[in-house]
C-alpha cells in the first residue's frame, strides 16, 4: 500500500 | 467486524493497480497489482481487522467498525464548521479592474478601499486575534494588484496581530497578473501569501480576444512576460495558471499546454487549473460560446492530463478539495465573510447586486452589523435538504454547499467538477 494522500480525522 | 466506508471510492489504473480514497478521512492510497483483488475482496465483504492489511485499511478510514453511523458523523462534520476559532475574510481592496473580459460578471461600482473599511478591518481583527487559531485572507476584487498599497497596509496589522496572538495566517490573491511584477510577487510573499492564481486563457490570440485590457488592448503579453519573471524568485508558492476554456477556444488548447510546458515546466510551482466558461452573470452572458455538460467534465480533465504529461502539474486546489469539508464554498462557511471595499459585507463573490447577498456593514470601530437571519440562508441550505446530498459518498467534503448560489438561482445540485469525474481525478492524483 502506498499512502498519496494520509487519512486523519478531519 | 469492520465494514467499508459509505464515503470510498474505489478506482482501477491503466496498470491494474487500485486507488482508494474516503473523504470523510481525505485518504488517498495506491495499492499494487498484487494486493488489489485482496483490498477489493475486504472492501466488498468486510474484514474481521485481525490482519496487519486489514489495520491499514482500518487506519486510512476505509474500513470502519461495522457499529458506526457514518451519516451521523457527517451530520456532526457538518457541525463544527461553526467552530468560531478559525475564520476566512475575502477582502476587495478595491473593486476597480484594469481589464474588460468577455465573460466578466463584475460591474465595478466600487472603487478603492476607503479608509473606514480598512480602519474597520484593523480593529475587527485586533479584537478577533485572541479567539483565533487560524486566519486566511483573499485578496479577491476587482483587481486586488490596483491596491496594492491596501494589501500592503492591511497585511501588515495582519501578520503584527497574528504574531502577537500567536496564529497560523495565510493569504492567496487572485488576479489577472497583468502587474504582477516580481517586485510586485517579492512583496506579496512577505505579506504572507502562499499562493497566486493568475488566469491565462491560451495562447495570445485566444487570450487577447478574452481577456483585454479595459483599453480594448491586449494583456498576453505582459502577463506571460511577469509570470516568466517569477521563476527567479526563490520561496515556496504556487502560482495557480488558471484557464477558462470555451467551445471557440478547445482546439488551441494543446498547442497551449505545449507552450506552457516550454515557458514553465521546469518549474514545479507553477501549476495548471482548468475550468469553463459559464455563464456567471456578466452583460455578455447570452453571446457566450460556453461548453456543454459532457464536454466540460471531459475537456477539464483530458487538458490537465495532457499537461501532466508534458511535466505541469495540476494546482493543489484540486487534490485538496477531496479533503474533508473543502469543498465547501465560503459562502456557506459561518464563519466567513466577504469584507468590499466600502465596509458592506457580502456572503458570495458572484451575486453582489442579490439583496439576501448584503448582510451589512463593518463599522470602523471593528464591529460587525450583520443580518443573521441572512447569514443562515446561505449556511443552512446544503444538505440538509437534500437526501441525495445525504447519502452521496461525497458529502463529508462538500456538505452540499459547494455553491449555494447554484443551488438556490437553478434548484439544481451544485456538484464539484472534482466529484463529477471522481475516478479521472484519482487517476491523476496517483499518476
Amino acid at each position: 500500500m502506498k499512502i498519496i494522500q494520509q487519512g486523519v480525522t478531519p | 467486524m469492520y465494514k467499508r466506508s459509505r464515503f470510498n471510492v474505489v478506482s482501477e489504473t491503466d496498470l491494474g493497480e487500485l486507488i482508494v480514497y474516503n473523504s470523510y478521512s481525505g485518504a488517498i492510497a495506491l495499492f499494487d497489482k498484487e494486493e488489489a483483488e485482496k483490498v477489493h475482496g475486504l472492501l466488498t465483504k468486510g474484514a474481521s481487522g485481525e490482519t496487519h492489511l486489514e489495520q491499514q485499511l482500518v487506519q486510512q478510514g476505509f474500513l470502519v467498525s461495522s457499529e458506526i453511523d457514518e451519516k451521523r458523523r457527517a451530520t456532526f462534520l457538518h457541525q463544527t464548521m461553526h467552530r468560531t476559532d478559525s475564520m476566512h475574510l475575502v477582502i476587495l481592496p478595491t473593486e476597480s479592474c484594469n481589464f474588460r473580459c468577455t465573460y466578466c460578471y463584475e460591474d465595478f461600482p466600487r472603487g478603492k478601499m476607503t479608509e473606514k473599511a480598512k480602519q474597520g478591518l484593523k480593529n475587527y481583527v485586533q479584537q478577533q486575534g485572541k479567539y483565533l487559531k487560524q486566519l486566511t485572507v483573499s485578496w479577491f476584487g476587482g483587481e486586488p494588484l490596483l491596491a496594492d498599497d491596501v494589501i500592503n497596509e492591511l497585511s501588515e496589522t495582519f501578520l503584527q496581530v497574528a504574531n502577537e496572538q500567536d496564529f497560523v495566517y495565510s493569504a492567496e490573491v487572485a488576479t489577472n497578473g497583468y502587474l504582477l511584477t516580481k517586485d510586485r510577487f517579492e512583496q506579496l510573499l512577505k505579506n504572507g501569501v502562499q499562493q497566486v492564481m493568475v488566469t491565462i486563457d491560451g495562447n495570445e490570440v485566444e487570450h487577447n480576444q478574452r481577456r483585454k485590457l479595459a483599453n480594448g488592448e491586449g494583456s498576453f503579453a505582459t502577463i506571460f512576460e511577469n509570470l516568466r519573471s517569477l521563476k527567479e524568485v526563490e520561496g515556496d508558492f504556487e502560482i495557480t495558471l488558471r484557464t477558462n476554456f470555451d467551445e471557440e477556444s478547445l482546439a488551441a488548447m494543446p498547442d497551449f499546454i505545449s507552450s506552457l510546458k516550454a515557458n514553465f515546466g521546469d518549474d514545479p510551482r507553477f501549476k495548471t487549473y482548468f475550468r469553463p466558461v459559464a455563464r456567471w452573470g456578466g452583460k455578455n452572458d447570452e453571446c457566450l460560446p460556453v461548453c456543454d455538460r459532457n464536454t466540460i467534465d471531459e475537456k477539464i480533465w483530458e487538458f490537465t492530463e495532457k499537461a501532466i504529461e508534458e511535466g505541469l502539474p495540476m494546482s493543489a486546489l484540486i487534490a485538496g478539495s477531496l479533503q474533508p469539508t473543502a469543498s465547501v464554498c465560503y459562502a456557506a462557511k459561518p464563519n466567513s465573510f466577504i469584507i468590499a471595499s466600502d465596509a458592506q459585507i457580502f456572503k458570495c463573490t458572484l451575486a453582489f447586486d442579490a439583496e439576501e447577498n448584503q448582510l451589512g456593514t463593518l463599522e470602523e470601530d471593528g464591529t460587525l452589523n450583520i443580518d443573521y437571519d441572512k447569514v443562515a440562508l446561505w449556511t443552512t441550505s446544503g444538505e440538509e435538504t437534500d437526501e441525495n446530498c445525504q447519502s452521496c459518498f461525497f458529502r463529508p467534503a462538500c456538505q452540499g454547499n459547494h455553491c449555494p448560489f447554484y443551488r438556490k438561482a437553478t434548484g439544481d445540485r451544485p456538484c464539484s467538477h472534482e466529484k463529477r469525474q471522481i475516478k479521472k481525478v484519482l487517476s491523476l492524483i496517483a499518476k
